[in-house]
């Protein structure tokens, strides 16, 4: 029965692992391509290791920029922004909505938070959770030098994303 | 001196009395020896191999390949569980622990290592929330402390995580409460270490203390403080050292929160609403707390409230104090550290005795270098503090020749 036990905590903790695994190996397979403009900063965490920090462009949008539904004052709060690929090789955001709206051929859905708005000039701050590119250690320098950097994401039709790459 | 060496001393004693025989000092001391055992040497291993493991997967080293690194984590994950499940069959047990800890140090880099792999940044504090899960289940299976420890650990370092604004959002803080109440608090009650006690109840404390910033202006540290001292004055003495450690974690933050509003006094709030029904919330657990002071016959408990009054009548009169209520909580301090120290004579406590002495020790300092007062009046209460301790010391003392000439007459 005890060696029942620890089989069943060890295959417990492996399927925790493999579950994570499960759900980001989804979304690297089947979410759309999208690539992003972002600028480096190189920090260090204790645990995770050297990274680059990614501030995107699409991290500040002025609302009068784009078709929204975002009411004055709210914050922190989930809120889907619709991307789409015009003048630049890399997307930028065309609308932000509380609600996942229905999206035209080339757009893609990306799912994040809004921190806060700057009532004064109309900007939303928004967090997508893919503020992290994870390097070999003392290999920053490299990126950092660079002005600005693109970033490949994997988009599901939901709005979840992972970094696929940084170029 | 240890506990086990004052047996031994204790039990020589016996031996060389006559109290008890060769054999029985022999199983006395064989019974005690082993139990004070600490495998210091196996832990020191496993920290280094764990450590070892964590910062290998930190450097992100690009000679493998992602998917090699998380099968040699997963392999070698079981493989440290299946060793130290061997070695404690074998009777090792601290070579048995020391692997299962190694093991959950392997299980914490794969979540890292995860996290690496799909560049995820969003929620760090959740990897070890998930590393905290996975370790709990252990501590119960083989029913060791030095797991329990290892489990406080994660959760205090998901604290510290927690603790940086942007990743401080309310669900966070929520499943840490809940991990605390469903994880750690059952490992406390079932080990009731003291120190794990202690240092379990300082991360809640301090959590709930942070997550509570936004609650008022001030006021709700004391209530905070003064429910957990309550806490340990209603719970049974049975579940000790619980409410032992409940009681002294809040001693020890209302004399923080004292000496820190003292040489802050303009963090003392200003009357606001929120602030005002959490004085009167003060005011009801200080009334509660002296009814059951009274209740257990222990009316010089009563004393441990002075700090907590001096934050109310502080609160209250804050408009019309300004400087001097620095004044008024280093008095605050004062009365309440020799009201223990007083108590715990009459009680023959010797604990109690020795945190009087430790708090009446900061006031003094505190009180000798706050500015709020001029020197002359400094040196007048001091004076007119040591006289009145001297008087004390010499009251208390006659009392207790009293109390040991009536215990002799009555052993004749």
């Amino acid at each position: 029965m005890r060696r029942f036990r620890l089989l069943f905590i060890v295959v417990f903790q492996i399927a925790l692992l493999l579950s994570i695994v499960g759900k980001y190996q989804y979304i690297a397979a089947s979410g759309m391509s999208v690539t992003l403009k972002t600028a480096p900063v190189d920090p260090r965490d204790l645990f995770s290791g050297d990274y680059v920090r990614l501030h995107y462009e699409i991290s500040e949008i002025n609302k009068q920029h784009v078709q929204q539904d975002i009411a004055d004052g709210l914050d922190d709060v989930p809120v889907y922004v619709v991307l789409e690929k015009k003048t630049h090789p890399w997307f930028e955001a065309v609308g932000v909505y509380q609600q996942p709206p229905r999206l035209r051929e080339g757009q893609a859905l990306l799912r994040g938070t809004l921190l806060y708005q700057d009532e004064y000039t109309g900007t939303l701050h928004i967090d997508y959770g893919l503020n992290r590119f994870y390097l070999q250690e003392n290999t920053g320098r490299e990126w950092e030098q660079k002005p600005f950097l693109l970033v490949d994401l994997r988009v599901t039709e939901s709005g979840d994303a992972i970094i696929e790459r940084l170029r | 001196m240890n506990k086990v060496k004052w047996l031994a001393a204790e039990a020589k004693k016996w031996k060389d009395e006559g109290i008890i025989d060769e054999d029985q000092h022999e199983r006395i001391m064989s019974r005690y020896a082993g139990g004070a055992r600490t495998p210091v040497l196996p832990i020191l291993a496993a920290v280094l191999l764990g450590l070892g493991v964590l910062t290998f997967i930190a450097s992100n080293w690009q000679g493998l390949l992602p998917g090699t690194k998380l099968t040699t984590i997963i392999v070698s994950l079981a493989a440290a569980y299946a060793a130290g499940e061997w070695g404690r069959r074998k009777g090792h047990e601290g070579w048995g622990v020391a692997l299962t800890i190694v093991g959950i140090a392997i299980y914490g880099a794969g979540i890292f290592l995860i996290g690496q792999i799909y560049q995820v940044s969003a929620h760090p504090v959740y990897a070890f929330y998930l590393w905290f899960a996975g370790a709990v289940p252990l501590a119960w299976h083989y029913r060791s402390r030095l797991i329990a420890w290892v489990c406080l650990l994660i959760l205090t370092v998901s604290a510290l995580y927690g603790m940086e604004d942007r990743y401080h959002d309310g669900m966070e803080r929520v499943f840490f409460y809940l991990l605390f109440a469903a994880g750690l608090a059952p490992l406390v009650w079932r080990f009731r270490g003291a120190w794990l006690t202690a240092l379990s109840g300082s991360l809640l404390l301090v959590s709930a203390a942070y997550d509570l910033d936004d609650v008022g202006d001030g006021m709700v540290y004391p209530v905070l403080f003064l429910a957990c001292y309550l806490a340990g004055q209603w719970l049974p003495t049975s579940l000790a050292p619980i409410p032992t450690v409940l009681r002294n974690l809040g001693y020890l933050g209302s004399v923080l929160l004292t000496v820190f509003l003292i040489f802050e006094p303009y963090d003392i709030p200003a009357h606001n609403v929120t602030d005002t029904w959490l004085a009167a919330g003060l005011a009801l657990l200080a009334g509660w707390s002296a009814m059951l002071s009274y209740r257990a016959r222990q009316p010089e408990n009563a004393t441990d409230l002075i700090p907590f009054l001096a934050h109310l009548l502080v609160y209250w009169l804050s408009p019309l104090l300004l400087k001097n209520a620095a004044v008024v909580l280093i008095l605050g301090l004062f009365a309440f550290a020799i009201g223990m120290i007083v108590g715990g004579e009459r009680k023959r406590q010797v604990d109690r005795i020795n945190l009087g002495a430790l708090f009446f020790g900061v006031s003094c300092v505190v009180g000798y270098v706050n500015f709020a007062w001029d020197f002359l009046d400094k040196s007048l209460f001091f004076l007119l503090g040591g006289a009145l301790m001297l008087v004390i010391s010499g009251l208390l003392e006659r009392q207790r020749r009293k109390w040991v000439n009536d215990a002799r007459r009555e052993s004749r």
